[in-house]
């Protein structure tokens, strides 16, 4: 079975308010130790997996902002991939792209180094909204950026966008929405803003300085922008991914459908054997262990359910739901066995949860309470 | 054998914090009790909870030697009784092991209510009194005043008292010369047949009940089989002794003197506070006076926050049982809170340190649903019913009516509080009877009080109107009619059993709001609506909503980092445990415990 590949670049050189990803100030000598690192681990990495392990069908390069990596260093490091790597036919190849770093020289390059899907962090169109989340590019960087992928023939790129912005009201999210229909992006990430701990974001909230909307106020958003993209005939296939039909992200959904996933780079997640593991979030560190050969590996092994609940929170965050086939026969044992009976029999009466089929899902009514249901439901 | 002649029993009777402690810790001091390195700064106080709370709550005797001014040595025994008004008749018990009681007064602070009460408790056993005031050395000092109102109290003579500072150590020498002077030695009858008071127990793993007594007439020794009086239990004494800080055993004890006994009893409820014990050859004819097998006061329900820990609090509240004869419980189940334990306590005080001991030793946690008095329910086919659990409240429409216990009570008070007092006393249904002026300085207010209306929070309200000056002490509950209603909480129209409570009508209103609107506060939003209504029989009264939670989803599970959001998961459901399910509702168990804080 091929697998997919996340790698973590944690380079940016701006810092957003919100943001809690492992990142740090991009410099040319640091970025030059990193990808040195990143060799050794891809080929550690490489050595510990069974070799039908060694096909990838997905790879998704995240941060950071990968736009801001060197071209010589990427070449070097998809050149290697494929040296140890089996690519399967028409992989998907996802890149994020800061929009003020989206020229045409990098798109044209990233094009020919393989890259088949661009995702632009766009998040709002509303000026005043990227200035509070202290993003660097402008809303004309945004137009150039999905203008170029378009005319330099990605037919598959993605935008994400961020909702529950502070001071958002509906008119300005709904500005956002009409802007970002007239794109036709195949894809859309749109996730609600959380506020992190310890992120300048969180102090400006926990001081009265910047006031989210409350969770009415995004729970209308929420369903609105539902609503919208539903009848620009997008489908909604996880709570905060839409896509046009065939375009649905297949890294994200090996995350979602607990596939086999390595991950490199300090911070990375990975599943693989059914393991769930992660690299350090020090980039110091990450570089010292693996220049003595050894992984900076930090196992999570849960407690005796974790994968059970797992399964079921994964599962019911996406539409297609639980399949009840390959929960029995991951865990011996129907999904109705693993969650609180009566709690379900309160949500199929209340029409939030419908059980009909081989599958076990959410309603579209139930998709902005899912936090709360999959809470009550697991045991 | 030691003459009775060279025995003192005797008491230390004081509010909390006028230093009794420290003037037992004198004593001790002063008669050599204790080597230095066992000295710890007040010894009596044994349990690191009683400390916290500066009440002495287990009575213990302890044994000093002291060699006089004629040359003798004397045995004193020194027998502690708790301070709180929950524990009236395990002082009046104490009290009756002694000849004589020292009470302390501070200097700056004069006489309390609480003083009083026990001080007639001492009076009614007919012992003889001495007064001390202590902490001369402080600057707040009013020893003259403080000296009136003693004089007031009991008719004692100035030159009567003595003054004392028990922290610099001063006027020990003169009290413990006092203390053989003054108090008369026992007088029991050593030819007469064994009979001793039992004025505490203590419970031992090992060896099971460690009894505490004051042999009156003959005496007792390691072999003699003993029997209860009041439940006729027969038992063989295997050591008797006296305690200094451990226990020491000796040969005997014999009329007038006060130690413990091991006779392999299992149960400290075997061992009731008050009961007289004689031999089973040669038994005394009549038991002591004064036994009351003592009743709970106040009840509550005790569920565990997580229904699977229902066992071993079970286990729990059974070892407690073992130390504490005082504490009862019969299982009961709660259709919101499931399965857990009625239990009777003699007071709030004791009823916290029962919830505290739970949390500290045993580590359970528990809700308490809100806490009743015991009412007799008068029924129209003229049965009575007690009842102490809403839930036990019988049909209105069968009940012909209601008594509530109420008890007759003491305020002392500096007379600038009165106003306010009286204000508290009317909103707690007082009923006025009189004031009295004994000093000038003070007042003494007389009221027959709904025991319900004052055992809560009436005394931390008092205390605080009065900025700390007025007290309260009361008696012995007796019933009166009244009329108490059945006030339920419906949540979406299921009544949530461990919610309701009894109360009095004129109060159920203002009650069932504010609860209600607690409710609200704390009930997080759920997928629906919740209704929260307080109702009396099929009237509603109160009525609050908790709008439907819109919106619950944290949109980024974002990369393969699977792990943080399922550790969160995990965390909730923890917390999920805690909640309590009444139909679809979540209710946590913060909203239980508020029904306990709600302002009447
Ligand atoms: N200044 C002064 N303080 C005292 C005296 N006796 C006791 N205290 C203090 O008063 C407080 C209460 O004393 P304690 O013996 O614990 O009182 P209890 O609650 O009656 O046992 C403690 O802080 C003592 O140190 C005294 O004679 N003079
Ligand atoms: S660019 Fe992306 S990774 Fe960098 S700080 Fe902003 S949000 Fe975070």
């Amino acid at each position: 079975m091929p697998i997919s590949l996340y790698i973590h670049y944690p380079f940016c050189t701006h810092l957003c308010h919100y943001c809690d990803f492992y990142k740090i100030h991009r410099s040319d000598d640091v970025e030059v130790a990193y990808f040195q690192t990143l060799e050794i681990e891809l080929k550690l990495a490489w050595e510990s997996l069974n070799p039908d392990q060694r096909n990838l069908d997905t790879i998704y390069i995240g941060g950071g902002t990968p736009s801001l990596i060197e071209p010589k260093h990427l070449d070097r490091l998809l050149e290697n991939i494929r040296k140890l790597f089996t690519l399967v036919d028409n992989p998907e190849f996802s890149l994020e792209i800061n929009p003020e770093s989206a020229t045409s020289d990098k798109l044209l390059f990233l094009k020919t180094l393989g890259v088949n899907r661009p995702v632009f962090g766009i998040q709002s169109f509303n000026h005043r909204s990227l200035k509070i989340l202290n993003r660097t590019h402008n809303i004309d960087d945004s137009f150039r950026a999905v203008y170029l992928a378009r005319a330099i023939g990605f037919e598959n790129f993605g935008i994400d966008m961020i909702f529950g912005l502070p001071r958002q009201s509906a008119k300005t999210l709904s500005d956002d929405l009409i802007q970002l229909i007239e794109f036709e992006p195949p894809h859309i990430s749109y996730y609600q803003l959380t506020v992190e701990k310890n992120t300048p974001l969180a102090i400006k909230v926990n001081d009265g300085k910047i006031k989210l909307p409350d969770p009415d106020l995004t729970g209308a958003m929420y369903r609105g922008i539902n609503a919208e993209l539903s009848r620009q005939r997008y489908i909604r296939y996880e709570i905060s991914s839409f896509a046009r039909p065939g375009f649905e992200c297949r890294h994200n959904m090996r995350y979602w459908e607990e596939g086999d996933f390595l991950g490199l780079g300090p911070s990375a997640h990975s599943f693989i054997n059914n393991q769930r593991f992660a690299n350090t979030s020090d980039l110091s560190a990450y570089i010292d262990k693996l220049s003595h050969g050894e992984r900076p590996l930090i196992y999570d092994y849960g407690q005796e359910n974790s994968r059970i609940h797992e399964a079921i929170m994964l599962g019911l965050r996406t539409s297609r739901g639980i399949g009840r086939q390959n929960f029995k026969d991951r865990f011996g044992m129907t999904v109705e066995q693993a969650i609180d009976n009566k709690t379900l029999q309160i949500f199929i009466e209340s029409g939030f949860v419908d059980p009909a089929g081989d599958r076990l899902r959410l309603t579209d009514s139930a998709f902005p309470l899912a936090d709360e249901i999959i809470r009550r439901l697991v045991k | 054998m030691i003459e009775q002649k060279y025995i003192r029993n005797f008491s230390i009777i004081a509010h909390i914090d006028h230093g009794k402690s420290t003037l037992a810790d004198r004593l001790l001091e002063a008669t050599s009790t204790l080597t230095d390195r066992q000295m710890r700064s007040q010894v009596l106080d044994d349990m690191d909870l009683e400390r916290e709370r500066g009440i002495t709550i287990k009575a213990h005797a302890i044994r000093l030697s002291y060699k006089a001014n004629d040359e003798h040595i004397y045995q004193l025994n020194l027998i502690d009784t708790p301070g709180h008004v929950d524990f009236t008749y395990e002082v009046s018990r104490s009290l009756s092991a002694c000849e004589g009681v020292l009470l302390v007064v501070d200097a700056s602070q004069g006489v309390e209510a609480q003083t009083v009460s026990n001080l007639f408790l001492a009076l009614q056993n007919n012992l003889e009194i001495i007064p001390i005031i202590n902490k001369i050395d402080l600057p707040s000092a009013h020893p003259d005043d403080v000296a009136k109102q003693i004089i007031d109290l009991i008719g004692c003579k100035k030159e009567d008292i003595l003054h004392c500072s028990a922290k610099m150590g001063l006027g020990i020498d003169e009290l413990l010369e006092t203390i053989i002077h003054k108090i008369s030695p026992p007088s029991g009858n050593l030819g007469a047949p064994f009979k001793a008071l039992v004025f505490d127990s203590v419970y031992d793993s090992y060896r099971g009940a460690s009894v505490y007594i004051k042999v009156v007439n003959g005496s007792v020794q390691k072999g003699d089989v003993i029997k209860f009086f009041s439940h006729g239990k027969q038992f063989e004494v295997d050591e008797v002794g006296c305690r200094r800080l451990e226990n020491i055993p000796t040969e005997s004890l014999s009329a007038g003197e006060v130690g413990y006994l091991y006779a392999g009893i299992k149960e400290v409820a075997d061992t009731r506070v008050g009961d007289t014990i004689t031999k089973v050859h040669h038994p005394a004819e009549s038991p002591l006076p004064g036994f009351v097998a003592i009743k709970p006061m106040v009840f509550s329900g005790l569920y565990p926050a997580i229904a699977e820990d229902y066992t071993e609090l079970r286990e729990a509240l059974e070892k407690l049982k073992l130390n504490d004869a005082s504490l009862s419980y019969t299982p009961e189940t709660s259709s919101a809170l499931g399965f857990g334990f009625r239990c009777g306590f003699l007071g709030m005080l004791h009823m916290e340190i029962i919830t505290e001991r739970l949390a500290r030793e045993y580590n359970q946690l528990i809700i308490n649903t809100v806490p009743n008095v015991e009412y007799l329910v008068y029924m129209k086919d003229t049965s009575i019913v007690t009842v102490d659990s809403p839930s036990e409240m019988p049909d209105a429409g069968k009940v012909d009516y209601i008594e509530e216990p109420y008890v007759e009570s003491q305020i002392i008070t500096p007379p600038d509080y009165i106003g306010s007092v009286m204000r508290l006393s009317t909103d707690r249904r007082g009923i006025y009877k009189n004031t009295e002026y004994p000093t000038p300085a003070r007042a003494i207010l007389s009221y027959d009080f709904p025991l319900s209306e004052i055992i809560f929070d009436f005394y931390d309200k008092l205390k605080s109107i009065s900025r700390g000056y007025a007290s309260l002490d009361y008696g012995i509950p007796f019933y009166q009619k009244s009329n108490m209603v059945k006030l339920d909480i419906l949540i979406n129209d299921e009544s949530v059993d461990a919610l309701s409570v009894i109360i009095h009508r004129e109060k159920a209103y203002k009650y069932g709001a504010s609860l209600t609107e607690k409710l609200r506060t704390l009930i997080p939003r759920q997928m629906f609506e919740v209704v929260i209504q307080g109702a009396i029989g099929s009237r509603i009264m109160a009525r609050a909503t908790v709008k439907p939670l819109r919106k619950n989803v944290t949109a980024k599970c974002y990369g393969g980092d699977i792990t943080r959001k399922r550790k969160l998961l995990e965390r909730q459901k923890e917390g999920k445990k805690r909640m309590k399910q009444v139909g679809k509702v979540e209710i946590p168990q913060e909203a239980f415990l508020a029904a306990l804080k709600i302002e009447e």
